[in-house]
């Protein structure tokens, strides 16, 4: 798959995947990777990036046994980035399957 | 793999970028591995699942130049020439004039296509650590198709008096055997060659207009080829070469054997430095020359239609030729030299001149002749000379030895003689036999003795 289309599919996953509530890293990876076949290292860049441009926030939450875990946390920039996003791709899923059917 | 070997490369790679990223990459690592554990997965589990290291650095590389930090992606792309993937499979249309193959560490083999294109199989069955030192790559120049594995370089950045600069150089080096890479080559392609350095190569049935191989350490063997030429080079490896019809055969290698089979070529050199020659049944070379330091060199079951040259230093020499000229020199070795049969046809008819050379210091020379019109020069210094001559005509010998004895028979009558002249019969077959401490034994038998 085209690696800038797969990327930005990816990022539209994670970012809808926060708009359902805070997760942590690890709990993200397996819910996205449970559906598709990547390797959970290459969400961590995403996540970074989507930090580095405010879409998302982290804070840490003690865990009983092991080191803390970090949260994700949509901001209302990212909500309404999410937003953007999905209608992009909702389009375009819509004009492929269109195009497909003819 | 081990996590902290994992980590360890994880590391190495994000050494590049900045330290506020590598601590929170790997923190983000270290985090998955204990939810993991966490989950009773193993640590083996965990690093399927993070997947490809190499795959999450060209993430992380192509947001370093979206948002246009340090790293200079352009010199990045170049080392990536393909990807890490355990298995690669792809085919070509071929319009190309030659196909040339980097094995590197892997093993190639090669075989014909039968449909005119052109298949590459990549199959790296390294653990998961080493996988990632090497990548397939495939380009086209010029109507040149190349492919091959390719070493990835690490690349790190260092401060130098302010300004960053980039490092270059390959982490590992060494054997590690497991990449296979089968081609398949239609036929009749103008131009087919290979290289590696450690891996071995196989060659089966193909039929290209030249064929160049060079190992350094890896093996080439060669089983059914044509070609026009045929070029093996190896530095410790061996080259065999069986059921192949060429004109021009080279092969050169520095320690290891070189072992011919079922050739049939107009000219054939055969150079080893320490390992031995081999021909063996079913061949037949116009022209041959055979070159050993301390190898030896075994001719005998190969056959030669004109003209051969085998030289060794310390080891033996055995051959046979049906041709027209024959030359052996050794020093320590002993030579065992034949003429057999009527002249080949092709190196002239039965009045043709055939020349039998033996030298060697300190071995015994053992020669056979068939025919007449034999010119054989036959020297040693501490060894003995046995001559056999079958259908002679006649002779004419001149022998001596200083401290040896001398007997010649001819047709049957066998006598002690003095060095010197002697003739026989039409004195057709010239002898030259030169020895200083060893014995000359001559037999000469005429066409009508048995």
């Amino acid at each position: 798959m085209n690696t800038q289309f797969k990327k930005g599919a990816l990022e539209l996953c994670v970012l809808s995947q926060l708009v359902q509530g805070d997760k942590y890293g690890y709990e993200l990876t397996e819910r996205i990777s449970d559906l598709m076949s990547i390797a959970s290292g290459t969400l961590y860049p995403i996540l970074r990036k989507l930090k580095e441009e405010d879409y998302v926030t982290t804070y840490l939450v003690e865990s009983e046994s092991g080191p803390a875990r970090k949260y994700y946390k949509l901001t209302d920039k990212g909500k309404q980035y999410q937003a953007e996003v999905k209608r992009e791709w909702e389009s375009f899923v819509e004009a492929v399957n269109r195009l497909m059917e003819r | 793999m081990t996590k902290s070997e994992y980590m360890n490369i994880l590391k190495e790679r994000l050494s590049r970028f900045s330290q506020e990223l590598q601590d929170e990459i790997l923190e983000d690592y270290n985090r998955h591995f204990a939810e993991g554990e966490k989950q009773g997965k193993s640590e083996e589990e965990i690093i399927q699942e993070l997947g490809n290291i190499e795959e999450m650095i060209r993430e992380l590389m192509e947001m370093d130049a979206d948002t246009g930090q340090d790293t200079d992606i352009s010199q990045e792309a170049e080392d990536q020439p393909g990807s890490t993937d355990e298995e690669q499979s792809y085919s070509y249309d071929c319009g190309y004039r030659a196909v040339e193959l980097d094995g590197n560490v892997a093993d190639i083999v090669l075989e014909q296509s039968d449909d005119g294109r052109i298949y590459v199989d990549y199959k790296n069955n390294m653990s998961l650590k080493y996988r990632m030192l090497y990548s397939f790559y495939q380009r086209e120049e010029n109507g040149v198709f190349y492919a091959g594995v390719k070493v990835r370089e690490t690349q790190k950045k260092i401060n130098f008096l302010g300004r960053t600069v980039t490092v270059r150089g390959s982490i590992f080096s060494g054997k590690y055997n497991s990449i296979l890479l089968s081609v398949k080559v239609p036929a009749g392609l103008p131009g087919l060659s290979f290289h590696t350095t450690s891996g071995d190569v196989q060659v089966n049935d193909i039929k290209v207009g030249s064929l160049r191989g060079k190992t350094k350490s890896g093996d080439i063997e060669i089983e059914a080829a044509e070609s026009e030429k045929i070029d093996l080079s190896a530095h410790s490896g061996d080259l065999a070469l069986n059921d192949a019809k060429a004109r021009d055969v080279k092969m050169i290698t520095t320690s290891g054997d070189v072992r011919i089979s079922a050739l049939r070529a107009e000219k054939l050199y055969a150079m080893t430095s320490s390992g031995d020659i081999e021909m063996e049944g079913d061949t037949e070379v116009k022209e041959g020359e055979l070159i050993t330091s301390s190898g030896d060199i075994d001719a005998e079951e190969g056959y030669v239609t004109d003209t051969l040259s085998c030289t060794t230093t310390s080891g033996d020499i055995e051959v046979k030729s049906g041709g027209r000229f024959l030359q052996c020199n050794s020093t320590s070795g002993d030579i065992e030299a034949d003429f057999i049969g009527p002249i080949h046809k092709e190196a002239g008819t039965d009045g043709v001149k055939r020349i039998l050379q033996c030298n060697t210091t300190s071995g015994d020379i053992e020669a056979n002749t068939s025919g007449t019109a034999i010119q054989a020069d036959l020297n040693t210094v501490s060894g003995s000379v046995q001559l056999d001559m079958d259908l002679a005509r006649g002779m004419e010998a001149n022998v001596n030895t200083m401290s040896g004895e001398i007997e010649i028979t001819w047709q049957g009558n066998s006598q002690n003689v003095g060095k010197g002249r002697h003739c026989y019969g039409d004195n057709s077959n010239k002898v030259n036999v030169n020895t200083v401490s060893g014995d000359i034994e001559i037999d000469g038998r005429g066409p009508d003795v048995g």
